[in-house]
């Protein structure tokens, strides 16, 4: 009962956090477009040293941008971002968040047009105008359920007016994908953030069969722009965001597998801990079978009874474990910050694993019963 | 109308230690619708294994057993189930109740088996019938022994049998309950079920009509209870039974006196003093 306990408050977690895995997944992924390709200053590897040590300067400018635009066919588009943390401020209510200055082209590029309001133009951008797409998270925290659009907020001392809401893309197990601001690229990087380099050149590819060559294109091209000779290695990094897509899905897939199998364990140890109360009470009460069968219980009734008790003592373990599981998903989520769903699928799923393990484990014990003979059950002492 | 049982030549051994035992020897036995028989003989004679092979509890090594007119030394053991069910009532030494489990699911335990409705309310019939009225809802350990017993008659009668088997049911009783069970076996018999006892002691043997002594797996005789006037049970013994017996012993002396003639044989074989009141009791219910 304990291993049955134990074995679906497993399937139940295994589950919501295989679930909660998948779907951060998703939202990461749904907030990268398709045949995304990112670019970003600093090499791949030593990235981390190479900047602690010399605090190498690989920078990425507006026409890094435009020169990328022409590198390939197989481009479609590109455009520029940097980012940084902010407080913005709405009245006596003030937040720590996450602002974005993108290109027009993000809303396309990033999943990310308006959910309510609309997304700046790029006549907007070019005049740095103080425009600001809000996150569902920031709005909540600053207007509660009033209407955002239209009114003006102070993103670190800059009064910016809200236009739109961005869509919804829910906590992405680790960042909550929705705290964040979206203003213009210019206006953050000259009034807000004070930078003049990008902080990440998105490009999107035709197709995938074109990403490699775009890839190899932009390399060669930064490392003309950048002038770096031979023996130097890149000072940029390119990553293709579907094989990182491909990762990440792999990896929570693993370790579904892996919960998987501490479950299946857990649900056969429990089985046979069924399995042993159930022998010890065919055995307790031989004579009652001996007395059920002599009044006329035919071997099937008997088997049919224990296997009920079987499946009825496993179900209450199921039971129990559904409810830990869920607690157990549940503050996750809460404390841990983990995402974790509890789906009624998976309920369901472990409440036919419980009582299928009563039925198999219970089985044996029940056919013993069954084929006890009645004089020698009643005979038993 | 064949006998309802009807044995020839069975024999029964068992296989202990490598070495065969022969519990019963060759047993020829014809018992008739309606007969009360006792079984008796000294310890390990064969006299519940001869029972468990009536009752269809067990199969008979070598011969044949017709139950009813049929052979039913084939039957399986799901064959034998429904039989049971339907046609025999046991009650054991042991009274053998499901512990925890109220007097009233105990009684309907059986119908639960042949899947017949009403159990609930039959079980309430029985064991009214048996004067347990007022203990529905009670479990065995809330229960007298001599009402658990009666509790197992109920159970026994659940069903509507036409034979009862009772190994040793006053085994396990004080002498004073011991009387109010045989009394009701003496009823049931009255209408119409054949009852078939084992007991070791000749004044239970007594209320039969016909004991049959075993011994060695062996029958050594089979005699008439000629004494016991008229099949003992009547209509009136079987609807007004609880009240006359527990009235019994502040009334013996009297009755006793005025029915001696009819009671003297047995009397004086058994020569118990139970006897006079059991006397008594016959004369009474069947004057
Ligand atoms: N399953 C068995 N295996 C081996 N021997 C058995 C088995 N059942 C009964 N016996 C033997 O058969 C013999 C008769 O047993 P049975 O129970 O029929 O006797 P009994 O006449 O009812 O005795 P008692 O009056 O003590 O109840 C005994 O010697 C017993 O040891
Ligand atoms: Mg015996």
């Amino acid at each position: 009962m304990l291993g049955i306990l134990i074995g679906v408050t497993a399937v139940i977690a295994m589950l919501a956090i295989g679930k909660g895995a998948q779907k951060s997944v998703e939202t990461q992924l749904s907030s990268l477009g398709s045949n995304l390709v990112m670019l970003s200053p600093g090499a791949a590897r030593r990235r981390r040293g190479a900047r602690g040590a010399q605090g190498s300067f690989s920078r990425l400018a507006m026409d890094d941008v435009a020169a990328i635009r022409r590198a390939h066919p197989g481009v479609v588009r590109a455009a520029g971002e940097v980012s940084g943390n902010v407080q913005a401020v709405y009245a006596d209510k003030n937040v720590n968040t996450n602002l974005t200055g993108a290109e027009p082209e993000y809303a396309d590029m990033r999943n990310a047009q308006a959910y309510y309001g609309r997304f700046f133009t790029a006549q907007e951008n070019e005049d740095m105008a103080r425009v600001a797409l809000l996150g569902p998270t920031v709005v909540t925290a600053l207007f509660g359920e009033d209407d955002p659009v239209g009114r003006t907020i102070n993103v670190n001392s800059v009064k910016f007016r809200v236009i739109g809401v961005l869509p919804r893309k829910g906590s992405g197990g680790f960042m909550d994908q929705d705290d964040r601001i979206v203003i213009p690229l210019k206006t953050a990087m000259k009034r807000v953030l004070g930078r003049q380099f990008l902080g990440t050149v998105s490009i999107e590819t035709a197709g995938p069969e074109q990403t490699d060559a775009v890839i190899e294109s932009v390399r060669q091209l930064m490392r003309k722009r950048h002038r770096l000779p031979d023996y130097k290695e890149d000072d940029f990094t390119l990553r293709n965001m579907a094989e990182i897509q491909a990762a990440l899905t792999g990896t929570s897939k693993i370790f579904s597998l892996l919960l998987g199998i501490v479950a299946a364990i857990s649900l056969i140890v429990g089985g046979i801990g069924i399995m042993n109360i159930m022998l010890v009470s065919v055995s307790e009460r031989t004579r009652e079978i001996g007395l059920r069968k002599a009044i006329g219980a035919t071997r099937r009734a008997v088997l049919i009874q224990f296997l009920i008790e079987a499946v009825a003592m496993s179900t209450c373990g199921g039971l129990i474990g559904i409810a830990l599981g869920m607690a157990i998903a549940f503050g996750m989520s809460a404390f841990a910050g983990w995402a974790a769903i509890v789906t009624p699928q998976s309920v369901a799923l472990a409440f036919v694993f419980s009582s299928g393990t009563g039925v198999l484990f219970g089985f044996w014990p029940a056919r013993k019963a069954s084929l006890l003979s009645p004089i020698e059950a009643l005979r038993y002492e | 109308m064949p006998p309802l049982i009807e044995l020839r030549g069975v024999t029964k051994s068992y296989l202990v230690g490598g070495g065969k035992l022969d519990v019963l020897k060759g047993i020829d036995l014809t018992i008739e619708a309606g007969e009360f028989v006792a079984i008796m003989g000294p310890s390990g004679s064969g006299k519940s294994t001869l029972t468990q092979i009536l009752g269809l509890l067990d199969r008979p090594t070598t011969g044949s057993y017709r139950f009813l007119g049929h052979d039913v030394t084939g039957l399986s053991d799901d064959e034998g189930a429904a039989l049971r069910s339907r046609t025999i009532g046991f009650v054991f030494q042991m009274f053998n109740l499901l512990a925890r489990t109220s007097a009233q699911d105990n009684a309907g335990l059986p119908m639960l088996y042949t899947g017949e409705p009403g159990r609930l309310a039959r079980a309430a019939e029985v064991l009214r019938e048996v004067g347990l009225g007022d203990r529905m809802d009670h479990a065995p350990n809330q229960l007298s022994g001599g009402q658990q017993q009666r509790v197992a008659i109920a159970r026994a009668l659940v069903n509507k049998p036409r034979l009862i088997f009772a190994d040793e049911p006053t085994g396990n009783l004080a002498s004073d309950q011991a009387e109010e069970i045989l009394g009701r076996l003496v009823n049931m018999n009255a209408s119409g079920i054949t009852v078939v006892m084992v007991t070791h002691e000749p004044d239970i043997a007594a209320y039969a009509k016909r004991v049959i002594k075993i011994k060695d797996g062996l029958v050594v005789s089979d005699v008439l209870n000629s004494e016991r006037r008229g099949g003992g049970g009547t209509a009136a013994a079987a609807l007004a039974p609880a009240a006359s017996l527990d009235s019994l012993p502040r009334r013996a002396s009297s009755a006793a006196r005025s029915s001696s003639s009819m009671c003297a044989p047995r009397c004086r074989r058994s020569a118990r003093t139970s006897c006079a009141a059991r006397c008594r009791c016959w004369a009474s219910s069947s004057a």
